[in-house]
């Protein structure tokens, strides 16, 4: 008789999930499965709505990352109109996604995922959290809280609020920067920047001693990576061309079009899950799993394109390989990209043209379709609309990142389930709570937004379960 | 837009908690606007979620009054105003995904600035959530009787 082990549900993690681990007779692991067991067809309620109409709508998907989805939606906008926005409102919607990218990575890794690396996998769960991490390291607790609430008041600054603006519209944006806006954000630079450094530091530290073995085990295989390139391959995350390249650095696709994205990314379903399993076309479904995010767009690009993030970027090639393969490594890329967002948001604010009065070119519609793309903090997102000579949406189709790595979070909870369940699982088994733990952090990882990806309302708590051949049950455990 | 406003040491900040297209739930929101109708003005936040962030700010404040909606329960519910005790029990991550909860920003508040200001919690009975701005008339019949308990806190010298 087989049995599975459930994990339900997941927690630190936005939305809600389950996850199983299925035995065999023997009660050896034959597979692990991440469910998403959340749905709220976002797709389908869009229809009949204006086009512009689509960032306001689409930032509620979800409360975390709303900025992608309005920037994703405000570039499809301006392909519909068909006019090239001023370049003040180019660097403008630069500059929010850079904020975007710092305040949600910084969130994943100060409070969603350190607790872990600080206090230990086998720690009392109910210390692992945010007062954990005080009572544990307090200054690097304080100085996390201050650089995600840098990251989000620059969005206020902005957009006028920290989730949920509509600043970013078809053909640019609403509203410039002003003058004491762009000191505020001068001013809080440098403690962002030293934060980081902190974090980074700390990070290679645990990297090179106890978190070992999790680099080795979590999710380490080979894979493609997708994600934008700017001129010269160089890093990017709003503008540039799909790029995709394979575990062994080769490059498998370069130039490609969100335009065309039909034609290289298809979008399987299983009956288990409501999250989709997107795959890169060519290669068919399931080899052609990709991995998206900030560990994806690190392996695509060539370059970041400013100091300090391309000595770190050479840093973590050095330590995880030139194409780094361990989904445990996206903890480091997403520190890598806070490095070169806030370099990044250094360069955009002392330019010139930023600070331009000119920030939105109107049209009319002149186009019935169009598809756009940003990278969200977890991965490329494409919106791609179909609307009527009104300007009313037909079809809607959202591409989420989350959802393209869900290939690769199922294979990473079954490396980590092989690697900790060593012995055969008796009919009497219970789980312990450092598998639990490991499990659940291999999804964590990912930093998945499942609200967003199955455009799904409610929480994200964890369920795991163990199942046996036949499908009953044989364990559980629920945590949140 | 120009640079994000501080709040004046020792302030009274009333924070708002609720998502506002959510029928009742954006009760908090309502009370905590019109809070700002009093003289002297308290600070105000608006928020979704009680993320740690807000902790930075409750450590600037004299005293701090969460404004939020409630599942109603029992046969006449009525607002309640209650004093907060700082507690660790809200886990980011845990449950509520990304928030913690008034009495979990408080303590964190304390392990971030050494002291926790005074804390109250002003419930509203709410009783439905559909998409849409409008509050339903069970909760605007209660709105009175809460406004009456936020003029009371805001009247009322610091505990």
């Amino acid at each position: 008789m087989t049995r599975t082990v459930l994990i339900d549900p997941v927690t630190r993690i936005e939305g809600h999930a389950k996850i199983t681990l299925h035995l065999d007779e023997g009660g050896h692991l034959v597979d692990a499965r991440f469910h998403v067991v959340e749905y709220r067809g976002f797709e389908k309620f869009c229809e009949g709505r204006p086009f512009t109409e689509m960032a306001g709508i689409t930032a509620r998907i979800c409360g975390i990352c709303p900025v992608s989805h309005l920037l994703a939606a405000a570039k499809t906008g301006d392909k519909l109109l068909a006019v090239a926005i001023p370049p003040a409102a180019a660097r403008l919607r630069r500059l929010l996604n850079l904020a975007q990218l710092t305040q949600s990575h910084a969130l994943s890794f100060f409070h969603l995922s350190s607790p872990d690396f600080l206090l230990g996998w086998e720690s009392d769960p109910a210390k692992r959290n945010v007062f954990g991490l005080m009572a544990a390291d307090p200054d690097l607790a304080r100085a996390g809280i201050r650089l995600r609430q840098f990251g989000q008041q620059v969005l206020e600054l902005l957009g006028g609020r920290k989730i949920h603006s509509a600043w970013a519209v078809p053909g640019g944006v609403r509203t410039p920067l002003s003058a004491e806006a762009k000191a505020w954000i001068l001013d809080r630079l440098p403690e962002a920047r030293a934060t980081v450094r902190l974090a980074l530091d700390l990070y290679k530290r645990l990297l090179d001693g106890p978190l070992q073995r999790e680099q080795r085990v979590f999710g380490d295989f080979p894979s493609l990576f997708l994600g934008l390139v700017g001129e010269g391959g160089r890093w990017e995350h709003i503008d540039g061309t799909i790029r995709v390249r394979a575990s062994d650095g080769t490059i498998v696709a370069d130039g490609l079009s969100e335009d065309d994205y039909h034609t290289f990314l298809g979008e399987a379903v299983e009956p288990w899950s409501y999250l989709k399993f997107p795959y890169y076309r060519p290669l068919g479904y399931p080899d052609g799993m990709y991995r998206v995010g900030p560990l994806a767009r690190l392996n695509v690009c060539d370059a970041i394109g400013t100091p300090w993030a391309d000595a770190e970027l050479a840093d973590l090639r050095a330590r995880s390989g030139q194409v780094a393969t361990s989904s445990f490594a996206y903890h480091h890329a997403r520190l890598v990209e806070i490095v070169a967002c806030l370099e990044a948001i250094e360069e955009l604010v002392n330019d010139p043209e930023l600070m331009t009065g000119r920030v939105r070119s109107r049209a009319s519609l002149n186009r019935n379709e169009a598809v756009g793309v940003s990278e969200a903090p977890r991965g490329t997102l494409f919106h791609h609309y179909r609307v009527d000579d009104d300007g009313l949406i037909q079809k809607v189709n959202l591409i989420i990142a989350t959802g393209q790595n869900n290939l690769a979070m199922n294979r990473t909870v079954a490396q980590i389930a092989r690697e900790y369940i060593t012995e055969p699982v008796g009919p009497d088994a219970t789980i312990p709570e450092p598998l639990l733990n490991r499990v659940e952090a291999g999804i964590r990882c990912f930093d998945p937004c499942l609200s967003c990806s199955t455009h799904a309302a409610g929480q994200m708590p964890l369920r795991l379960e163990l199942r046996a051949a036949d499908g009953s049950l044989v364990a559980e455990r629920c945590r949140g | 837009m120009s640079a994000p406003a501080a709040l004046a040491a020792g302030a009274d900040l009333v924070i708002g908690v609720g998502n506002p297209l959510r029928g009742d739930d954006g009760a908090g929101w309502w009370l905590a606007r019109r809070a700002r109708r009093h003289r002297p003005a308290p600070a105000v936040r608006l928020v979704r979620q009680v993320t740690p962030e807000l902790a930075l700010e409750l450590a600037e404040v004299r005293r701090v009054l969460f404004v939020d909606a409630w599942c109603a329960e029992g046969p006449d519910p009525a607002p309640l105003l209650r004093p907060l005790r700082p507690e660790q029990s809200g886990e980011v991550g845990v449950g509520g995904g990304h928030g913690l909860d008034p009495a979990g920003l408080l303590a964190l508040a304390g392990l971030l600035g050494g002291a926790t200001p005074p804390g109250w919690l002003l419930l509203v009975p709410a009783f439905a959530f559909p998409h849409g701005t409008d509050l339903s008339d069970d909760l605007r019949a209660r709105l009175p009787a809460a406004g009456r308990l936020l003029e009371d806190w805001l009247a009322k010298k610091p505990a």
